[in-house]
């Protein structure tokens, strides 16, 4: 018994030097956000862009470096995904997917999705 | 033996002047430029032996030289086999032919085999081809210059996004002369126009060294030649050869260009080979062509069908019912009812039709040209109604027995895109885009499917509606208002003719209650429902398409839950994308609608692609339709025939039994 209390408590101890940053090492993680969308048809599409913003009215920023490949011209619905890791715990990050036509046309496929903010976990 | 010898050898065995019409005649199913072997084993029901002096070879009707194996004892039999030059069957503007897999040889057995005018080839004078080429991805490409004649298959889509683009081993003995590599443009990214920076940059490389590169733009095609000479210390077995597409912005701003290209084939040239084994003489004789090593197994052999006398004049039939050999039994009940109608129906197998129009080869132009015959040497009166029986792909499996393409239609362009259509089948007469005949299509993939839709049919002809299901029509527009207006105004013309309309036009997001009041359409019994809105491949719309499928209103699956039951609606489905029939591998709505066992639909006027809204062509369809006694079919031709816009000619299909009569209003 004696053993299982003095394990909880070196956890405890653990997490509460994690959360101030004393740790050498990083044990800290936040799990990221992932975005996913649906199209049901698509007309000479290129590909995707994923924005993100600090907030609501922006600014936006593009995440992905290339492209998401999109499915070009199609009646079948193809479905993405795209993993933003590089978030911080505790804050609110706001999306909107951007579809890139052949003839080089952007234009917001989504409207600004807000995510829901993520607490730290360790491992 | 090599090649050379062996056209030698045939030119002396057997060169016929003219085809005949002997039996038995076996098709032989090549799909690559080669020499082929056929042993004897394989013509299945060929009763040996016999003589060698019977046997003919055939290609497009044109006598082919051959060997045949027999041992010395003149005789081919058991342990025999024939070998020829099979040749790919080649497109109007491609290396492949783009409705057709596989060229057919047709070797005859004849009797009275006119004997043989001895042809020496001549010798070939050119280098010698190595073309390589792989059809993974149909691609239309709206903005080329001639979009139409521009070729549809392609090997693989190179873009920045790739790693490493395209890559493909060339092997060799000794390294070409010249490496060509075909590329097309997908992209055209306006902003690299603007900024004076060419639309596409590709950058060809041969074991990773840069060879050549190069620019243009649009969705025009180019041909990259790599003289080899210039290259030093190219490797004496082979190269890796890559295209890559290089990235890069627009000047003066964080975004890339858009840049995707298409590969489309590659050719390796050389003026001479220490061998010439594996090579064939190409067809016009001006070079030779680099083949698979060794004899070759055909794709697949078959006997085919006897002669029906479908080319010639003295047949008659009301309506003709064109189905593929594995389904004409279960057609055969829904041909034995209109019969009894009245109607003089000929079942034909799509297979003798490709063998007396096309020589064996199957093509939906070999549909047209028969149809054609048929409607204007046949005795009168002339037929007037078609039923494609079997469904039809644009996938192009090597398996035949995996393919759908039971009866193949054409691809036409709409809004610059695929769509497939039947209409080009029945349009015999003149050279408009108009139907000539009344045509529908049950799009079974096999006899079940086949016999579930017959079943649904002779159920539905064959009892008796009451008079107030006849009289119920249904009419669900999308959330905006120019589709109300529509439907209001075609549902009118019901109204005139004492019909009940049910009106169902949901708001934008579509609820619950909406699609239960859409489903209840088709349990508590329509005889016509007519959909006018937003659709596609899977779906009826209230709205747009969006991500979280708040608009869906009936979707493919609802179909599976409608309640069994007759009689069944004919369904309008005037909105784009709801019928293509075609896919290889994915259904659609109206293909739901019918092949439902005991619920769905009777009949589906459904188009292929993107469409717009027609009040014109919907109130013609209709106001067809009211016409006492006419069928479904003859009321889809009059709506055609009356329509000026091309696309919704072509796009629009009818799935269904054409001769059907819809019976709106007890007309029957």
């Amino acid at each position: 018994m004696n053993k299982v209390i003095a394990i909880l408590f070196s956890l405890a101890a653990l997490l509460l030097l994690a959360v101030a940053g004393l740790l050498p090492w990083d044990i800290v993680g936040v799990s990221p956000n992932t975005i996913r969308w649906v199209t049901q048809s698509e007309e000479d599409v290129f590909g995707y862009d994923v924005y993100r913003g600090a907030s609501e009215a922006g600014p936006f920023q593009r995440l992905n470096e290339q492209a998401i490949p999109g499915g070009g011209t199609t009646d079948l619905p193809q479905r993405y995904a795209y993993t933003d890791d590089t978030i911080e715990s505790g804050k609110v990050y706001w999306y909107y997917i951007e579809e890139v036509a052949l003839s080089g046309e952007r234009s917001r496929l989504t409207p600004i999705y807000a995510s829901r903010p993520k607490a730290a976990y360790f491992w | 033996m090599n090649v050379a010898g062996l056209i030698r050898c045939s030119a002396l065995i057997l060169f016929s002047s003219t085809p005949l019409a002997a039996q038995p005649v076996y098709n032989i199913a090549v799909a690559e430029d080669g020499r082929y072997q056929v042993n004897f084993e394989e013509f299945q029901g060929l009763e040996s032996p016999v003589s060698c002096a019977d046997l003919q070879l055939y290609e497009q009707g044109k006598p082919v030289p051959f060997i045949t194996n027999d041992g010395g004892d003149g005789l081919f039999d058991r342990g025999d086999s024939i070998q020829f030059v099979g040749r790919r069957l080649a497109g109007g503007r491609s290396w492949y032919n783009e409705n057709s897999r596989h060229n057919i040889y047709q070797l005859r057995v004849a009797d009275d085999a006119q004997y043989p005018s001895v042809v020496s080839p001549q010798p070939v004078q050119g280098g010698i081809l190595h073309h390589l080429e792989q059809d993974k991805l149909r691609v239309a490409l709206p903005r080329a210059k001639l979009p139409r004649q521009v070729e549809r298959w392609y090997w693989q889509r190179i873009t920045p996004l790739d790693d490493d683009g395209f890559r493909q081993r060339l092997n060799w003995t000794e390294p070409p002369e010249v490496i060509r590599v075909a590329l097309t443009g997908l992209s055209y990214d306006q902003h690299a126009t603007a900024a004076g920076l060419p639309q596409h940059r590709a950058v060809i490389y041969l074991d990773g060294r840069s060879v050549a590169e190069t620019e243009w733009n649009g969705q025009d095609s180019i041909t990259v030649e790599v003289s080899t000479g210039s290259l030093d210390s190219l490797a004496s077995e082979g190269a890796l050869l890559e295209v890559r597409i290089p990235r890069r912005d627009i000047p003066g701003t964080d975004q890339y260009l858009v840049d995707a290209v298409l590969l489309n084939w590659l050719e390796l040239e050389y003026s001479s080979l220490p061998q010439l084994v594996d090579t064939i003489p190409s067809r016009n004789g001006n070079r030779r062509l680099k083949v698979a090593p060794g004899w070759l197994a055909p794709s697949w052999v078959a006997r085919a069908p006897q002669n029906a006398g479908l080319a010639g004049t003295e047949r008659q039939a009301d309506y003709i019912m064109l189905s593929h050999p594995a389904l004409i039994d279960a057609l055969a009940p829904l041909a034995d009812f209109h019969r009894a109608r009245g109607l003089s129906v000929e079942v034909v197998d799509v297979q003798a039709v490709y063998n007396e129009f096309n020589h064996g080869v199957a093509s939906p132009g070999a549909i047209r040209s028969f149809i054609s015959h048929a409607w204007q040497h046949w005795q009168k009166p002339a037929p007037h109604t078609v039923l494609l029986a079997g469904d039809a792909s644009w996938g192009r499996e090597q398996d035949v027995a995996l393919s759908r393409n039971l009866i193949p239609t054409f691809q036409v362009l709409v809004g610059g895109h695929f769509a497939a259509s039947d209409n080009g089948l029945v349009s015999v007469f003149g050279d408009d885009w108009r139907p000539d005949l009344a045509v529908g299509r049950l799009p079974a993939g096999n006899a079940a499917e086949l016999s579930v839709m017959v079943s649904k049919l002779l159920r539905q002809a064959k009892s008796s509606p009451d008079a107030q299901w006849r009289t119920r029509t249904a009419w669900i527009a999308g959330a905006e208002p120019r589709f109300k207006a529509i439907s209001d105004a075609v549902s009118d013309l019901v109204d005139q003719h004492g019909l009940s309309q049910a009106r169902i036009y949901p708001d934008a997001s579509s609820s619950p209650g909406d699609q239960s009041r859409v489903i209840d359409v088709f349990d508590g019994g329509h005889a016509l429902v007519h959909f006018l809105g937003h659709g596609g491949r899977f779906v009826w719309r209230t709205g747009p398409q969006d991500l979280q499928g708040a608009t869906d209103l009936f979707r493919l699956d609802t179909v599976q839950s409608l309640t069994p039951g007759h009689p069944l609606p004919l369904v309008l489905s005037m909105t784009c994308s709801s019928g293509p029939f075609d896919h290889p591998s994915a259904s659609s709505l109206a293909e739901s609608f019918l092949v439902a066992p005991e619920r769905g639909a009777i009949g589906v006027v459904a188009a292929s692609w993107r469409v717009r809204a027609s009040q014109r062509f919907s109130s013609r369809l209709v106001a067809s339709l009211l016409q006492p006694g006419k069928t479904i079919g003859a009321a889809v031709l009059q709506a055609k025939r009356g329509e000026r816009r091309r696309s919704l000619v072509e796009a629009y299909n009818l799935l269904g039994d054409p001769a059907m009569v819809p019976d709106l209003g007890g007309s029957r």
